[in-house]
């Protein structure tokens, strides 16, 4: 069966049919990136509820193989984008040239029009070449010379940064970290994890495992649609209200969450329930993407840095601390 | 640091405040306010220190005057060491409630912690001790007293003068049972016993006796439970409609769970609750979470719920009866067990 007809099959699935094959898809990427479930699930969270994913660790934790192995399993068109310091704006949203046997200025399109892009070690290019990147992200279509171009559907970067470096990096803006639908941690692997991937690697002597695609462009936005079936009770959102509102007022955060943030937890914990099988939100599904969904859209004060506290930790407190929704409704709901 | 890592560290340090006492102080923050509070403590004891010398010191009337300054009286000098003990220990257990029973804090400030805390103890015994030990105190009976008999060789400059002026013309041997007497009397007793608790306790510290730790579920885990899981049966008994059946059966244990101790924390979700209630390996096994997703299917979603649901809580309801009521018979065994209400199971139906 092709990804087409897939996606014929599936024009419209309910969440729990969603959740399935995003746990189809899940399993299958798996087989090549060893060990990481969490930032597997977060990932696939944030390509299920519409948003683009920063990965932010060190390099060879397997960032790329993890974005190209969802653009196979997925059959995502895929490209990337090495991200360097001379890197204009151009190459990535393409530029037009003169085309010398028709006499005509004729568009190329660049990398960025493309279904999943990966941009790797986006904090090694300077911020005008990083704002290319924000109408992309923000709109999914880019305008050159006066024309707007639309970008494919679905259209997902996944960001890769190195924390660590400081020399020749520029950090992300807040404005385009904002963008962002959620930040994913990888990390190391555990001894076991780690003896089990070299055993992997060695049993299927190939440098990358063979992956099927079993998705398409048409399935992954029927996927999304079944992520907008999501319910989500009133006082779930007072409770994502509370949680964005309680970062504005936290003594340690400078800039709290934007509005943006609040509609990214919604999104992200509607995926989640998508994820356990379920069409109904719940706290739990809140609390468990509060921390990816939030920390990167906070600044800290400035003297946290010399505490070594970082924004996960803040948002994790705050998660903490904010009263959840309480056990009767404020409505009564007919069964 | 990986996104799973650092959540995770995260949620478990959350997990930590929340399963620490209220008075674990500030989350996020404990550390610091630990280190602040360790700071006043010795702040304090320093404060208190310097001015109790300055008044040891202090002449009181002239720097050339032969006088033990303000300290003089014999009954202000106990009374003041009294109180000296009882603020001292009161600033003592203060700090340790406030420290917690959970520590967890990295070497310096748990040095530092462990620091103030004898500080505060000793500090609350050698201050009043000091005071009577240097007092002057006036002899009883004797009109003449000589040095040794006022322990003046300990301060050679009051042997010169050494002329009681309250002893001139009372008779040499008459004691006189007077109501002073006796208030320095009681006083005394009073702080020997004290001083006699003060030092247990510090022998206690010292050799590193833990405080008995709070248990965290009282006054006994059956019972709370059992009494939970009844008042569910009748909210599923009286109800009706089995969304509201479901949501007030879960609200009944919430609220049962919370008279007994086990309160629902503000922050607290369904299942935050639920896996703090069993933490006590009670309630083990699928059907405590079966309850709590159906809670959270009635509560959040707004599907059509029928009698298979309520029947699914009430089963579930039943298997945690069961659990407890063979939980309680297992405790019961040797001899000693508690004997809280047994739940019994198919009682609802």
């Amino acid at each position: 069966m092709t990804s087409q007809d897939r996606t014929a099959d599936h024009d419209v699935l309910t969440p729990r049919q969603a959740g399935e094959r995003a746990a189809e898809v899940l399993a299958e990427v798996r087989t090549a990136v060893v060990g990481k479930p969490r930032p597997l699930d977060m990932v696939m969270l944030g390509i299920l509820a519409g948003g683009h994913v920063l990965i932010e660790d060190l390099p060879g934790l397997g960032k790329t193989l993890l974005a190209r192995s969802f653009a196979t399993v997925l059959g995502l068109d895929f490209r990337r984008i090495q991200f360097t310091p001379d890197l204009l704006p151009s190459d990535v949203t393409g530029a037009p040239f003169y085309d010398q046997r028709t006499a005509e200025m004729v568009f190329r399109p660049g990398p960025v029009f493309t279904h999943l892009l990966l941009a790797d070690e986006i904090n090694r290019t300077p911020p005008k070449t990083q704002a290319s990147l924000l109408e992309a992200m923000a709109e999914s279509q880019v305008s050159i010379d006066g024309s707007t171009r639309p970008l494919p559907d679905p259209f997902v970067v996944v960001a890769t940064a190195n924390p660590i470096e400081y020399e020749g990096t520029y950090s992300l803006p807040e404005a385009q970290l904002d963008r962002f639908l959620l930040r994913v941690r990888m990390g190391y692997l555990t001894a076991p994890e780690e003896t089990g991937m070299l055993r992997a690697r060695i049993a299927r002597a190939a440098p990358e495992a063979v992956l099927r695609t079993l998705s398409g462009p048409g399935e992954v936005l029927a996927m999304r649609a079944a992520v907008e079936q999501v319910e989500v009770e009133d006082d779930l959102l007072d409770y994502v209200v509370a949680l964005v509102g309680a970062t504005r007022g936290h003594q340690h955060i400078q800039v709290g969450a934007s509005p943006r943030g609040g509609l990214a937890l919604v999104q992200l914990a509607r995926a989640r329930a998508v994820l356990d099988l379920r069409d109904y939100a719940t706290p739990e599904d809140v609390k468990d993407v509060a921390v990816a969904a939030l920390a990167h859209r906070i600044t800290l004060k400035p003297e946290l840095w010399v505490r070594q506290i970082d924004a996960d930790d803040v948002v994790a407190e705050i998660v903490q601390s904010v009263a959840a929704p309480q056990t009767l409704p404020r409505s009564p709901v007919a069964s | 640091m990986d996104e799973h890592d650092t959540t995770a560290g995260a949620r478990q340090a959350g997990e930590h405040r929340k399963n620490a006492p209220p008075a674990a102080g500030a989350q996020g923050s404990g550390g610091q306010g630990r280190v602040g509070a360790a700071g006043t403590a010795l702040a304090l004891v320093a404060v208190a220190g310097t001015a109790l010398g300055a008044l040891m010191l202090r002449p009181g009337r002239s720097l050339l005057a032969d006088s033990g300054g303000p300290l003089d009286n014999t009954a202000a000098v106990i009374l003041i060491a009294i109180a000296c003990l009882g603020a001292g220990l009161l600033l003592s257990t203060r700090y340790r409630a406030r420290l917690g029973y959970e520590q967890n804090l990295p070497p310096f400030e748990q040095r530092l912690a462990d620091a103030v805390r004898v500080t505060l103890i000793a500090a609350a015994l050698v201050v009043p001790l000091l005071l009577l030990v240097m007092h002057h105190f006036p002899p009883q009976g004797d009109a003449t007293p000589t040095a040794e008999q006022t322990g003046d060789d300990w301060f050679p400059h009051r042997k010169r003068g050494a002329d009681p002026p309250h002893t001139v013309g009372r008779p040499s041997h008459a004691p006189q049972i007077t109501l002073p007497h006796i208030l320095v009397v009681i006083g005394i007793a009073v702080l020997v016993l004290v001083l006699l608790v003060a030092g247990y306790r510090l022998w206690r510290q010292l050799r590193g006796v833990p405080e008995q730790a709070p248990a965290p579920y009282f006054p006994a885990e059956q019972d709370v439970l059992a009494d939970a899981v009844d008042s569910g049966r009748r909210a599923l008994l009286d109800g009706t409609d089995a969304r509201a059946a479901v949501i007030a059966c879960y609200a009944a244990m919430e609220a049962s769970l919370a008279g007994s101790g086990v309160a629902r924390r503000a922050s607290d979700s369904p299942q935050d609750l639920l896996e703090r209630a069993a933490g006590s390996g009670l309630l083990t096994g699928p059907h405590a979470t079966d309850l709590t997703v159906l809670f959270r299917e009635a509560r959040y979603s707004t599907h059509p719920m029928d009698r298979t649901h309520r029947d699914r809580a009430a089963g579930a309801l039943d298997a945690i009866a069961a659990q407890l009521a063979e939980s309680a018979a297992a405790d019961a065994e040797p001899g000693e067990g508690r004997q809280g209400p047994q739940p019994t199971a198919g009682a609802h139906r």
